[in-house]
Formats: C-alpha cells, sequence, structure tokens
C-alpha cells in the first residue's frame, strides 16, 4: 500500500510541474460546459434561438401587410425584409437564392393575391425551405396559421361559411331535385326536413374531425386543406437520397480528423525531446521544413482519412459521392490541409505532451461543436453562429453541405476553399514563428 | 589552416554567463579535446560552433572562413549529445533520411551508407530496427550520421555518455582512425580519460571560462603537486597511518601522502608496504584531474 501509495504521489509531484497541464485540467471542462451550454441556448431563459425568416411581400393589398406586422410581433421570429446593409427590400428571387446559398433556412413569400384569398378564406402564401433545417420552416407554418386566425378574425368563418354554403347549396339542389321528381313521376318523397343539426354529422358537432366524407357532415382535413393554402417548396437538397447523412458523415469525418492531426504535436514533441530535431537543423533542415514536413504528412493522411469516410457513408448510407467527386475530392484536401494546420498551432504552442492534449480537447471538441461539425449550424444560437464563421470546421462543413446538399461544384465551393486555405496560410505562419522561438528556447 | 577558430566567444542566457570571452583554435587534423564538468558550457560552445546558436559577441571561423549561420552545418559532421534517432526506422532508414537532408541521393547516397554502416561495425544490422539495438550500437549509428557527408571537421558532444567499455573502445578505434586518415575532430567530455587518451590539444572550460589550452604534456607541466602516493583502505573503518613530515589527505577510504622532498616517495612507499589494511597503494603522477582541481578547488568529477 506504501508503495502504491509512494507512486501516485510521485505522478502528483510529476503533473504539480507542468503549470500550463495544470491549469488545463480545470479549463478544458470549463470551456466545455461554456460551449456547450451556448450551443444548446442555455445562455439564458431561451431554449431556442429566434428563427431568421425572410420575408417577400408581393400583395398589393392590406392583407399581406397585416400578416408581416402579426408575424413580426413574435419573439419567436426574426422577419427580415431587407438584408445586410441593403436599404432595398427582398424580392423572391434574391429571397430564393439566400436560401439556396445556405445563408437563411427559410423565406415566406406571400403572393399578390394574398388579400384577395383571404376573403375567399384561404390563407396564401409560399415557404421556400432549405429542408436540412425542418424545424423553422415548420415552426413558421404553425405560427403562421396561429397568427392568421388571430389577424384575420373572418378567415375561419368565411372558410366555414364557404364549406357550410357548398353543403347548403348541395342540399338545396337534392330538394329542388326531389320536387322535381314529385311533380314529374307523381310520386310522394317524404320530407328530408333538414335544418343546421342535419347539416353537420353528430362526430363534427361533437368535435370528431375524422367524419366520413360521404357522411354529408363536414371533413376537417378538406376544412383546413381549403383554408390552408400556404406551399412549403424545398429549393435545394431535392436530389439528395439520405438527407442526414450528408452532414453526419461530414461532420464526424471533420471532427474525428482534427483527433487525428493531434499526432503532429505528439510526433514534433518527441522529436524536440530525443533530440531529432536538432540533429534535423544540424543536417540542414530549418525550423520551417520540420512543421512543414508535418504538414505534408498530415494533408496526406487526412486526405485518405477523409476520403475513406465518404466511402464508407457511400457503402452504409448511400451518400451521393461519386456525383460529387471532383468537388468533394477538392474540398477533401483544402479540409485537411486546414485541419492539419490546426494541429501545428497545437504542436508550436504545447511544450507537453499533457498539454497538447489539454489544448487539442478544448479546441477540437469546440470547433466541432461551434463549427457545425457536430450538430448543423442552423440549431445554433445567433450569437454562436456569428462566432462559427470564425473557426475552420464552419468553412469546411459550408462547403462539403455545398456539394453534398446544394450540388454545387468546384466553382461552387470557391468561397469556403479560398477562406479554408487563407486560415491554413496564418494558421502556418503562426505556427513557425511560435516554433522557431520554442526551438532557441529549447537549444539555449 | 585552421579547421576552427573561436575568437572570443560570450554568451550569455539570462542571468548565466555561459560563455565568457572563449578563443581556441582547433587546428587542420588535429585532434582536439574540451574538457570540463558538466555545465561548463562545452555543449553551448559546441552548438555555436555548429550554428544551433548564435553567440552574444566574438567571431567564428570554420575551415578559414567566416560562414553563415546557415552554411556551418554543412561544412562539418556533428554527433549530438542525444542519441537522435528514429527508433522506428532501420539503421539503412535513418542515415538514408539524414543523407538525404544533406543533399546526397541516389546511388551516392547507398554507397556511403554502406561505407557508414562499414565503419561503425553495423553492416549485419542495416535493415534492423533502431529500437532493438543496444546502446553501444545507437551511440554508433548516432555518430555514423555525421560520417555521411565525409566531413572535414567533425564535432562530438560526449559521444560515449552511458555506454558499455566494450562500445567505448570500439568508437575510440574509430575516431582514431579517422583522426589519422586527416580529419580534424573537437571532442568535448568530462572524462579526463577520454581527453588523455584520444585529445593531441586540451582545452579546459570551467563556468564559461577557458582555464587552459594545450598538449597534455604541455597541461601537466602546469600541475604544481608533485607525484605523490595514494593509499586506498580496505574499509572507511580503517585507520590510516600517520607518517611525520609528510602531508596527509583523506578522502573516504582514499589517502593522499604528498611528499615533502624529492626522496619522500620512496621512503612512504617503504613505510606503507606492511601495513594490512591496504587495499592497493600506487604512486600518481601528475594529470589533468589534478590540474583541474588546482585551477578551480574543485575535483572534475564533482564539478
Amino acid at each position: 500500500m506504501k508503495n502504491i501509495w509512494h507512486l501516485a504521489r510521485k505522478d502528483f509531484a510529476i503533473f504539480m510541474t507542468d503549470p500550463v497541464a495544470l491549469g488545463l485540467t480545470f479549463i478544458v471542462p470549463m470551456v466545455m460546459i461554456v460551449v456547450f451550454g451556448f450551443v444548446f441556448g442555455g445562455q439564458g431563459k431561451e431554449a431556442l434561438s429566434e428563427l431568421r425568416v425572410l420575408v417577400v411581400n408581393n400583395d398589393s393589398g392590406k392583407g399581406g401587410a397585416r400578416l408581416i406586422e402579426s408575424l413580426d410581433k413574435l419573439s419567436e421570429l426574426n422577419l427580415l425584409e431587407t438584408v445586410g446593409k441593403d436599404t432595398v427590400k427582398l424580392d423572391s428571387t434574391r429571397a430564393a437564392n439566400l436560401v439556396k446559398k445556405g445563408d437563411y433556412s427559410v423565406a415566406l413569400i406571400i403572393p399578390p393575391n394574398f388579400t384577395e384569398s383571404i376573403k375567399d378564406g384561404e390563407l396564401r402564401a409560399n415557404i421556400l425551405e432549405d429542408p436540412r433545417d425542418p424545424v423553422t420552416a415548420g415552426l413558421l407554418l404553425g405560427l403562421m396559421q396561429k397568427t392568421s386566425f388571430e389577424t384575420f378574425p373572418m378567415l375561419m368563418p368565411s372558410a366555414m361559411m364557404s364549406g357550410m354554403l357548398d353543403s347548403s347549396a348541395t342540399m338545396a339542389f337534392d330538394k329542388d331535385l326531389a320536387a322535381a321528381i314529385e311533380k314529374n313521376f307523381g310520386v310522394d318523397l317524404p320530407d328530408s326536413g333538414m335544418n343546421f343539426k342535419d347539416m353537420m354529422s353528430e362526430d363534427f358537432l361533437l368535435g370528431e374531425t375524422s367524419s366520413n366524407p360521404d357522411s354529408g357532415g363536414f371533413n376537417m382535413g378538406a376544412f383546413f386543406d381549403k383554408m390552408n393554402k400556404i406551399e412549403r417548396t424545398a429549393i435545394v437538397g431535392q436530389k439528395v437520397v439520405n438527407p442526414a447523412v450528408s452532414h453526419t458523415t461530414a461532420g464526424t469525418a471533420v471532427t474525428f480528423m482534427l483527433f487525428g492531426v493531434g499526432a503532429i504535436a505528439a510526433s514534433l514533441l518527441r522529436e524536440m525531446r530525443s533530440g531529432t530535431a536538432q540533429r534535423l537543423l544540424l543536417m540542414g533542415a530549418t525550423a520551417g521544413d520540420i512543421l512543414l514536413s508535418k504538414l505534408l504528412y498530415s494533408v496526406f493522411m487526412g486526405t485518405f482519412q477523409l476520403f475513406v469516410m465518404m466511402v464508407y457513408g457511400w457503402l452504409i448510407f448511400d451518400l451521393q459521392i461519386w456525383d460529387h467527386l471532383p468537388a468533394m475530392l477538392v474540398m477533401i484536401i483544402v479540409t485537411a490541409a486546414t485541419m492539419s494546420a490546426v494541429g501545428l498551432v497545437i504542436s508550436a504552442f504545447s511544450a507537453t505532451e499533457e498539454q497538447a492534449g489539454g489544448f487539442q480537447v478544448v479546441i477540437i471538441l469546440s470547433m466541432s461543436a461551434i463549427g457545425g461539425a457536430m450538430f448543423p449550424s442552423f440549431m445554433l444560437p445567433n450569437a454562436i453562429k456569428m462566432v462559427s464563421k470564425v473557426t475552420p470546421v464552419f468553412w469546411a462543413m459550408q462547403g462539403f453541405n455545398d456539394i453534398f446538399w446544394r450540388d454545387q461544384g468546384i466553382t461552387g465551393i470557391m468561397l469556403e476553399c479560398g477562406i479554408c486555405l487563407a486560415m491554413t496560410a496564418v494558421m502556418t505562419a503562426i505556427a513557425i514563428i511560435i516554433f522557431k522561438r520554442r526551438l532557441a528556447t529549447e537549444l539555449g | 589552416m585552421n579547421a576552427i577558430e573561436v575568437k572570443e566567444i560570450s554568451k550569455r542566457f539570462a542571468d548565466v554567463q555561459a560563455l565568457d570571452n572563449v578563443s581556441l583554435t582547433v587546428r587542420q587534423g588535429d585532434f582536439f579535446g574540451l574538457l570540463g564538468p558538466n555545465g561548463a558550457g562545452k555543449t553551448t560552445l559546441m552548438r555555436i560552433m555548429c550554428g544551433l546558436l548564435s553567440p552574444d559577441g566574438g567571431e567564428l571561423r570554420i575551415l578559414d572562413s567566416k560562414l553563415e549561420r546557415w552554411q556551418i552545418p554543412f561544412a562539418m559532421g556533428v554527433v549530438p549529445q542525444d542519441i537522435a534517432l528514429y527508433d522506428m526506422l532501420t539503421a539503412q532508414g535513418n542515415l538514408e533520411l539524414f543523407g538525404k537532408l544533406r543533399g546526397i541521393t541516389g546511388h551516392e547516397l547507398d554507397k556511403r551508407v554502406d561505407k557508414v554502416l562499414a565503419q561503425i561495425g553495423l553492416s549485419d544490422r542495416k535493415k534492423s530496427r533502431v529500437k532493438g539495438f543496444s546502446g553501444g550500437m545507437k551511440r554508433r549509428l548516432n555518430l555514423g550520421v555525421a560520417l555521411l557527408s565525409e566531413p572535414r571537421v567533425l564535432l562530438l558532444d560526449e559521444p560515449t555518455v552511458g555506454i558499455d567499455p566494450q562500445s567505448r573502445a570500439s568508437i575510440f578505434e574509430l575516431l582514431e582512425s579517422l583522426h589519422q586518415s586527416g580529419m580534424s575532430i573537437l571532442y568535448t567530455t568530462h572524462y579526463m580519460e577520454e581527453a588523455e587518451r584520444l585529445c593531441r590539444t586540451i582545452a579546459i572550460l570551467d563556468h564559461g571560462k577557458l582555464l587552459g589550452v594545450g598538449s597534455l604534456d604541455e597541461l601537466v607541466k602546469l600541475v604544481k603537486t608533485p607525484r605523490f602516493v595514494r593509499l586506498i583502505l580496505r574499509s572507511e573503518d580503517e585507520t590510516a597511518p600517520q607518517l611525520p613530515g609528510v602531508e596527509q589527505r583523506r578522502s573516504g577510504m582514499r589517502v593522499d601522502y604528498v611528499p615533502v622532498g624529492e626522496d619522500g616517495l620512496s621512503t612512504i612507499l617503504g613505510k606503507l608496504a606492511d601495513f594490512r589494511g591496504a587495499q592497493r597503494v600506487e604512486v600518481v603522477a601528475p594529470n589533468l584531474e589534478m590540474l583541474f582541481l588546482e585551477l578551480t578547488g574543485r575535483e572534475l568529477r564533482d564539478a
């Protein structure tokens, strides 16, 4: 027992000699609590963030404006009739393009005859959606129906009257037909004796909404069908066979590639400890050569790993990799380079393997969570969405989503590739500067 | 022609003066020993000489040329103190990697790898992973890497640390043969015996200052202590004989008797001849250890 105690004390004493690793032991979980807390909306009382919805009002009457005014009062929605610094209101094409690009999940298009349709007891609108985010579109639909009944109180009676008139007309026709038969054929048909109650089935009056359409009463489904003329149109991802898989495969692959590049730090620290790094310098290599060789190795390994993951996604979930092969390969290589540069930065800043492990966990998990590799970015609160744009994971995921979801080719992912490569260059330069300083310190 | 010329080189790390105006010259074809205890500044001087560190002041010339820092590694072979090899690569793999970094490729590289493996006696382990090598084999391969570029100047930083006597002897033989072939060698060590055996010229360094430079004979002549008799006792409990008129110094089981006159040595030996508590009695001639003791007040091994 004494030996165990002595050995445990030895490990404790060794650990205490590395104050950075010691600090990371506490800082890592604290950072992760904050990151995941914000990601899941735990920063306040709101469980869900405000849903951003583009709005285009093509209605010439008052109805469209009134609907927008009512929807705008809802705390759940953030309606945007203009975007960014634009002062001109969005039109349908621009709104559709923004949804296609993935900047927004949903656009509500109010048609030109909206006011007239309300008078007819119909709620007409078009929701253009990115089906990757079914939550926003679904919620908008529900909120629109609720708000419409409040904003246009005559909408339901109007729709109901329209339905009743249809039934009364049928019954009036039936009555006229009976009279004609009696008159022409000399028969005496029994009086139907119908009143309002007869017009409604018992089931309907008792609140049963699924009464048989042939029963002569109202069919609630048909009633809502008549009233609710809101169309949902998916404008991206129509060809995607297995929608959820494209995100999860790319997200998982990117996250685990980040864990893979952490090996750079271990390898570099091993070389510095063993003196091989110094020997490489003695043989004519520079600090930059050493780091860039690690980057190159990691890019090769990462590219291979990501490609294998994508092929696995195809084998298991029918991920459509072969339709997008050139763009996918470009994005894989760019992603591997960017994530490897993250590994270089971790390596350059870590003096011990314990420190590298700590930095790795903080950087990888927070970047994956914030950047949209773990959860689609539309699930993130708006504040986090803003922060996520500084992470390379965000741009890598955007690239993969553009390819698999928006059916983009190489030209369609140029922006993401450019940003990723710029990040790679900056991170590599920082890593080389820091590593040179560390080598100088170590040699001193 | 000088292989290495160091002029008034200084280097300071924070509040430690690692090198203080050090000047020395390694002549072409010399076997130069840099002797000093741990922390004397030997490794710092080596790192400056091989271009890994910049000095705060002073001048360095390699083969009579003032080189840029990046050029220095290409002008000489360097054997670092650490065994700087890749364990998971084979002996051949390690040599090929470092050879390519020096710009040696193709058939020439194959030829040199085989030549070096033969020189260090590891031809039969060419395809073996370094991981399975003994400490001595790793040390030899560590030296072999520096020989790949067939340098005219070779710097070795304590290349025999932690190895068995057999491997040490093998490395000595190799270094002697390289020296005989005309190679200039600078060898740092804190083992006096190594410096005495291998080096033609020896420099003694302590606390960043050069205490003396010269051949072994020249340095020994500087020792003020004459030859003396050393008695090694059987145990620490033994009482050493007291000899009147003889300066006597005891350290553990070791007792040194320093004669006053020239004929005192034989008198002391005569008196100790019948002492039964003696494990060994020997005459100690002036050596580098004594010089270091006289110059610094400390023993080389304890410094």
